[in-house]
């Protein structure tokens, strides 16, 4: 297989004057997990109910494993997994008939595989789906999405509800998967539910593909944190015009400084006064990821984070509070 | 696998329609167990009442008043009821539940989705009139009455016909619109006018345009007297059909919520 898991072209629909999903250009190749990214709202299950052919493009068009969307959606569902965001079952029946019931739609499946999915991720099958917790029921949804072994997985907001040990096996799951040379499709809100399984991400914002990049490349681009205390408190203008520097909140003996690139300068410019400890914070994405979806229009996210460093702020901004 | 849809469907409808056939089934039974000791006292009731208020009442139906408020009122508005809401939420109830967007992405069409649920409901209404009949053929045997069997059966599919019409009309609302609340109450509000029309047009000497209402086509023959009406049969039937149809294409063509 030689072709793009997931190709769309101008993908766009309307829910009457609002654009959900604004003229997508998407490409997802075989083999590869790939994060889809954005806040709730910005358009991606309305994206991915446009590849499974739950709705109709207003304009556009696309192919899912080389089959387009329109034309040859029963043949494209026989070769996905999808699990839903904010998924429903039938709450009447149990977690096994549940699963029963999927298998038969699909012609059958490896029950063996079955009974390895549940016990790997701890799903309990015996009792209705109406008493399990949302966790429990996420699991049902997991099994039924992987129980095939599909070419292409289809996961909207799969970590919803997953405690942090089912996360990880999740996580190794879908490593499996890659490792089989199969493709994972994954929605989020959250980039570190993403960032340590996505070889590549696409963050949408307002219906519009704003960015896709490499994880790595992302990683590399971001900013990254360093938190002095020093002996005495220092003046505010410590890091001032320091190459780098995005940002830099001091009070007192404590300094919190975001930055890119190299860390030399900065540690040049903290060493001028006494340090007594100092801690470094991992990449965050999610700063790269809040500064991509954040609205120029109106600087406000529509995750409520504020105060936060954007990459776009003015090489010497460095804004004290 | 569409086997498989359809077992599903099945599962779901069972109870309700156990319960309704059971129900509709022994009050059936008591109905014409009495009918007999009954009917002396309301033919005298209603015998100078004009024949029009007479179809009305129900009572000039063979089996007298008991059998005729069975036939005319009862069993029809509760197998209707049922219809109009089994029938609406038999497509568009997924929806609401949000439990279309799993189902519709296993490979499974749209298609084989609505006709699994139309087979479903029209079992489940199938099921429901079997029980309705076998308690008015298990009274036959053990008390008698004025009705044979086969003019008892005849009523009853009349009915099961009215049924499914109205079953599929829900299920075309729902399937076009995805909202079982809309589909329940316009095919209620149907079902009520239409049921309306066939009984006061006639008295306001209107008599014709109560054939535009499908109850005439199910209690119009008379077919507790007269039997299978092949051709009312055939009008409810087309009617259904005609509702399937829409529904199969109104449903194909949508977005899908939930």
């Amino acid at each position: 297989m030689t072709e793009a898991a997931i190709h769309t072209s101008g993908l766009t629909k309307y829910f009457g004057e609002l654009a959900a999903v604004d003229g997508i250009d998407l490409e997802v190749k075989t083999g590869e997990i790939f994060g889809f990214l954005g806040p709730n709202g910005a358009g991606k299950s309305t994206t991915i109910r446009l590849l499974l052919d739950q709705l109709r493009p207003t304009s556009g068009h696309g192919e899912v494993l080389g089959l387009d969307l329109r034309e040859r959606s029963l043949e494209i569902h026989q070769q996905i997994g999808y699990l839903p965001g904010d998924l429903s079952l039938y709450p009447k029946l149990t977690g096994r008939q549940t699963i029963d019931f999927f298998a038969r739609l699909r012609g059958g499946v490896d029950l063996d595989y079955v009974e390895e999915l549940a016990q790997r991720l701890d799903a309990d099958l015996s009792r209705k789906v109406g008493d399990y917790s949302s966790g429990n029921r996420q699991k049902i949804g997991l099994i039924q999405a992987f129980m095939h072994k599909p070419a292409l997985l289809i996961l909207d907001e799969p970590n919803s509800g997953l405690d942090p040990l089912v996360q990880q096996t999740f996580q190794e799951m879908l490593r499996e998967v890659r490792a089989d040379g199969r493709t994972v499709f994954l929605s989020s809100h959250t980039l570190s539910e993403v960032e340590r399984v996505a070889d590549r991400v696409g963050i949408i914002r307002h219906g519009r593909l704003v960015v896709v990049e490499r994880v790595d490349e992302l990683k590399r681009k971001a900013i990254r944190r360093l938190d002095f205390e020093y002996a005495e408190p220092v003046p505010e203008g410590v890091f001032a015009g320091v190459e780098g520097v995005r940002a830099a909140d001091i009070h007192g003996v404590f300094a919190e400084v975001s930055y890119e690139g190299s860390v030399n300068a900065v540690l040049q410019a903290a060493m001028t006064h006494d340090v007594v400890n100092l801690h470094s914070r991992d990449a965050d994405l999610e700063e790269i990821f809040l500064a991509y979806y954040r609205d120029p229009n109106d600087g406000d996210d529509p995750q409520g984070h504020t105060g936060r460093p954007a990459p776009s702020a003015s090489k010497d901004g460095n804004h004290v509070r | 696998m569409s086997a498989e849809l359809l077992t599903q469907e099945l599962r779901h409808r069972r109870n309700g329609a156990a319960v309704l056939g059971l129900v509709l089934g022994a009050y059936a039974f008591f109905a014409l167990a009495i009918s007999g000791s009954l009917s002396q006292t309301l033919d005298n009731l209603t015998k100078n009442m004009p024949q029009a208020l007479k179809a009305f009442v129900g009572s000039n139906v063979p089996g007298g008043y008991v059998v005729g408020e069975t036939f005319t009122l009862i069993a029809p508005i509760a197998l209707v009821a049922y219809a109009v809401v089994a029938g609406a939420s038999a497509v568009a109830g997924e929806e609401r539940d949000r439990t279309m967007s799993i189902l519709s992405a296993q490979p499974v069409t749209r298609t084989r989705i609505l006709l699994a649920k139309a087979s479903g409901l029209a079992l489940s209404l199938l099921a429901v009139t079997a029980l309705f009949w076998a308690g008015l053929a298990l009274a036959d045997l053990a008390y008698g009455s004025q009705l044979t069997s086969g003019r008892l059966a005849a009523g009853t599919i009349h009915l099961l016909l009215l049924g499914l019409a109205f079953a599929a009309i829900a299920l075309a609302i729902g399937a076009a619109t995805g909202r079982p609340e809309v589909a329940s109450s316009v095919a209620g509000g149907i079902a009520v006018a239409a049921y309306l029309s066939n009984a006061m047009l006639p008295l306001a000497g209107l008599g014709r345009w109560a054939k535009l209402s499908p109850w005439y086509y199910a209690l119009g023959s008379d077919p507790l007297r007269n039997g299978l009406d092949l051709a009312h049969l055939g009008v409810l039937a087309g009617l259904a059909a005609i509702a399937i149809v829409v529904a199969v294409l109104t449903f194909r063509r949508r977005d899908l919520k939930g």
